[in-house]
């Protein structure tokens, strides 16, 4: 649009300002990287929800694991997994840092963690040989 | 289109960047909801599993203090024949209970039932 044409805006200042040409681009340059930052962030949030899943599921594996007495085995990459023995309760704590998408090398990290909890069963009564009884 | 102050292209890229943010971030609201809530199922689904097998051999009352671990807030138990069914209820998660609040209603809890038993 030429700026002779606008009888609204009067045309002052320099020539090469009095033109929009170049603004939408200009506005998008500005306004794209923020759209950018909010997508990591939404699929940053995402996957640490999926995180959280698995890692209660490392957990509730591992609590049962020890319950029955059995070696417990880490299995995941990446998962940090401790057992311990609170108030006659076995809990299994597994833990893991989760960087945004695109943004690994900016060193930001949240640590994910779940723990399950199981009742210790080495000491009853029924065959702990056979354990395809547990539904 | 005539309108004089409509006819340049000045501040549509700022519209259009905004416009898309609040896409953006409602779309971020919805995905952000339906993963708590998908989240706190699991949790449920895990209480009610711990739960349940620690009621079919140590009884309800391991159950309880089991399910309590696991963040459950309603624990019924019940032994039938040999096995042990166990119904738990996690709350609902901050972002759900928000829109509840929001909404005008109670923030609900997501239950959850399993049942296990000794081998046969």
């Amino acid at each position: 649009m030429h700026p002779d044409s606008h009888p609204a805006i009067a045309p002052r200042g320099h020539r090469r300002l009095r033109s929009d040409n170049g603004s939408v681009v200009v506005e998008a340059a500005l306004v794209i990287p923020v759209l950018l930052a909010v997508t990591v962030l939404l699929v940053w949030v995402t996957s640490l929800g999926a995180t959280y899943v698995r890692l209660l599921d490392v957990a509730q594996t591992a609590a049962r694991q020890a319950a029955r007495g059995a070696v417990v085995e880490t299995g995941a990459s990446g998962v940090d997994l401790a057992v311990t023995e609170v108030d006659g309760l076995v809990r299994a704590e597994a833990r893991q840092r989760v960087s945004p998408p695109l943004a690994g090398f900016l060193g930001w990290a949240v640590t994910v963690q779940a723990e399950a909890h199981a009742v210790p069963e080495w000491s009853i009564a029924y065959d702990v040989e056979e354990p395809g009884g547990m539904r | 289109m005539n309108h004089p102050r409509w006819r340049d292209d000045r501040g549509v890229g700022t519209v259009l960047g905004l416009a898309l943010g609040f896409v953006l971030i409602a779309a971020g609201l919805v995905i952000a909801s339906l993963a708590s809530v998908a989240v706190a199922h699991q949790r449920a689904a895990v209480a009610a599993d711990l739960a349940a097998i620690a009621a079919a051999a140590r009884g309800c009352e391991a159950a309880e203090r089991v399910a309590r671990a696991q963040g459950a807030v309603a624990v019924t138990c019940r032994i039938e024949a040999s096995d042990a069914v166990v119904t738990v209820a996690i709350p609902a998660p901050e972002i759900l209970a928000r829109w509840a609040s929001w909404a005008g209603r109670e923030a609900p809890v997501i239950p959850s039932s399993s049942r296990a038993g000794a081998p046969d």
